[in-house]
């Protein structure tokens, strides 16, 4: 999958900063511009590191999850790690 | 009246039909918390809110100064760009069912030092065309509004306006 529209980074981006508004998460002096430029570089990240993941799954896991579901695991293991982390 | 005086009634403030910003309270440190009722003004889409006003019989033609009390829910230091404009509802004469061009003012305001703290800040209108003509004693239509488009507007999250404390007095 190519990397996200700009339109849907923006969309992202605008979901992020009412998320952490609603929580009132501070972000310090971070600059909107920062927190897109941000929201780009992850994105890219996830685009450039797709292949590895995907290498990365045991298998039978990589031949029978769905794409979807490899993304769930990821998403879901990333979020544990955060609770574990974080609180 | 002399300049510096409060020189307008202010309603409690109603969401434009789009576009408002949104009700929320801050919760407050102490033991029993205060509940602070702010609106939030996102920091990616243009939101509103609109105050109906009266400008007090005395008022002497000096312009009008708005103070508004702000605070930001998760940056600090950076900058929100804060604009209001004033539609004049004059006796028998403004169609409020027809389209009315804002012409806005504006402060490039710097957010608190820290969050939970507010910044306190001012939008002049000189007399006359800034205010739409509007005369002593005459209702009028005060509309604020961030600019999130504004380049100068670099403040992460939301702005939010302590609407209660709407201060406006002559210049």
């Amino acid at each position: 999958m190519a990397v996200l529209s700009d339109a849907e980074r923006r969309k992202l981006w605008a979901e992020f900063m009412d998320g952490q508004s609603a929580a009132r998460a501070q972000m310090g002096t971070l600059t909107k511009a920062e927190l897109r430029a941000a929201v780009d570089a992850v994105d890219e990240w996830v685009d450039q590191n797709a292949v590895s993941y995907n290498a990365a799954l045991p298998e039978p896991a990589r031949q029978q999850l769905s794409a979807r579901q490899k993304v769930a695991i990821l998403a879901a293991v990333v979020r544990r790690r955060t609770e574990v982390q974080h609180g | 009246m002399a300049s510096g005086e409060f020189i307008a009634s202010i309603s409690p403030a109603e969401p434009t039909g789009t576009d408002y910003a949104t009700f929320d309270t801050i919760e407050g440190g102490s033991t029993v918390p205060e509940r602070i009722g702010v609106y939030d003004f996102s920091g990616s889409d243009e939101e509103f809110m609109d105050f109906a006003c009266v400008l007090l019989p005395q008022y002497d033609g000096g312009g009008l100064t708005l103070r508004i009390i702000w605070s930001a829910s998760v940056g600090f230091a950076n900058h929100t760009v804060w604009q209001a404009a004033i539609r004049r509802v004059a006796d028998d004469a403004e169609n409020l069912n027809t389209s009315h061009n804002y012409s806005y003012q504006i402060v490039e305001a710097a957010a608190p030092s820290a969050v939970g703290e507010v910044s306190y800040d001012e939008i002049t209108f000189t007399d006359g065309e800034q205010m739409d003509d509007l005369e002593a004693g005459e209702k009028f239509i005060l509309r604020i509004k961030r600019d999130p488009a504004h380049p100068n507007d670099d403040m992460a999250g939301d702005a939010e306006l302590h609407a209660q404390d709407l201060l406006i007095k002559e210049t």
